[in-house]
């Protein structure tokens, strides 16, 4: 999911990444505007929103508004540049702080929901804006490194894309494009995943509260820990057959020092 | 290296700087301007039944029977005067002089109120509205009228 580029990313890769991060932006959306009526994962309508307060010349409420913006805006930011910037030994460490960072972001809403909450609304404005930084933490990386096929904090994009693929679909070639149908089901795959992210938030809110946030987390752990656990898999392969590779070495070795011997 | 990374520093600023002008309180919040007492002046509804329902038409001023059909399962039923006090108390007096005390705050960017009882209910309006001496609060009603009902209040002096 995280250890590969853009330019060798798998369709499963894509799929597996873009279906768990797009349950964790589905799960953190419906608890925020569960929470403190808001949008945290998509900016369209904050941009509406902020018009409408200028026009109406309401400074405050715009300015938290742009700043909500900006915190979406500095978390793609972030993202990005930890992927340029960042100089470390692997692929997948590069790719996995942002994730590690989101998660973090929203451990801390989830405990100060928790533990020092008082519903003032400078509190509301701050968490607002910690859950659209790490929203746009997640959007950033994974557009940055599937090579903008997968969006999954927002599905404006995602619902045109799916219109436009549809009634490309009209035509039998194009339903018979491997590229076009798999593009097809990545869409499909987030923007169900989304959904059930959501729906699932919605059941679970009655009885966990603002608790629901750490099951966002523990997906996003699970984005981290699976390329974790595979990249161990795929170097205990790589070690086992280059254990194989020295014995058989030994082996032959040894079969030649026999033979020279005999001869 | 540098000039990236300075670069790279000036974006986060942006944020930063917005958030200190909001806690500075230079600029007055809807958290500090519903402070005081409010006198409720009208209550109208949004028809939406009409028959040209392309247009929103607020109608006339609803009389006290309707007001009281519409507003009876609500927490604020037959409140003529909303003190909104700063440790987020708001006391509701009717006009026979009877109060009730209910917990508020506000939610979003500060268009929401939502009130709390002491039971736990609570109820949320949309404020559509607030000035030093105007507020205006919306809500949806699904009795005897469908849509949004309009309440307007004054503050008092």
């Amino acid at each position: 999911m995280l250890k590969k580029d853009s330019d060798s990313r798998t369709l499963s890769d894509n799929l597996k990444l873009g279906s768990l991060t797009a349950i964790a932006a589905g799960m953190v959306n419906v608890t925020s505007v569960i929470i403190f009526f808001s949008f945290t994962s998509n900016v369209t309508g904050h941009y509406a929103i902020l018009a409408q307060e200028i026009s109406k010349g309401n400074w405050y409420q715009a300015l938290v508004v742009f700043s909500w913006i900006a915190l979406f805006f500095l978390g793609n930011f972030t993202s990005n540049f930890m992927l340029i910037m960042g100089n470390f030994r692997t692929r997948y460490i590069t790719h996995a702080l942002p994730v590690i960072l989101e998660i973090l972001c929203l451990l801390t809403v989830g405990i100060y929901l928790e533990s020092f909450y008082q519903e003032s609304l400078n509190e509301t404005e701050f968490l607002v804006a910690l859950m659209l930084f790490a929203m746009g933490l997640q959007n950033g990386l994974v557009a940055s490194i599937s090579n903008s096929a997968v969006k999954t904090t927002h599905l404006t994009g995602l619902t045109t894309d799916l219109g436009l693929l549809f009634s490309s679909f009209v035509k039998a070639e194009n339903r018979q494009n491997p590229a076009l149908v798999d593009k097809a089901k990545l869409l499909m795959t987030i923007m169900i995943s989304y959904m059930a992210g959501g729906i699932a938030t919605g059941v679970m809110f009655i009885y966990l509260e603002s608790k629901v946030l750490f099951a966002a987390c523990i997906v996003l752990v699970v984005v981290v820990v699976y390329d974790l656990y595979t990249l161990r898999y795929a170097l205990n392969n790589q070690f086992s057959s280059l254990r194989a590779v020295k014995r058989k070495e030994e082996q032959l070795l040894g079969e030649i020092k026999t033979n020279r011997k005999s001869a | 290296m540098k000039k990236e990374f300075m670069y790279a520093s000036l974006f986060p600023l942006l944020p930063v700087i917005t958030l200190t002008v909001l806690m500075t309180k230079s600029l007055e919040g809807p958290e500090e301007i519903i402070i005081g007492t409010w006198e409720e002046t009208s209550w109208r509804y949004e028809k939406m039944n009409h028959s040209n329902q392309s247009q929103i038409t607020w109608m006339e001023e609803m009389d006290d029977l309707v007001k009281s059909e519409i507003g009876g399962h609500l927490i604020i039923h037959q409140s003529e005067e909303w003190k909104f006090s700063s440790d987020r108390k708001l006391e509701l007096k009717t006009e026979n002089n009877l109060t009730k005390a209910i917990a508020w705050t506000l939610k979003g960017r500060g268009n929401i109120l939502e009130m709390t009882e002491p039971d736990g209910t609570i109820e949320s309006y949309n404020i559509q509205e607030l000035t030093k001496d105007r507020m205006i609060l919306h809500f949806n009603s699904d009795l005897q009228v469908r849509g949004i009902v309009e309440m307007e209040f004054r503050r008092k002096n």
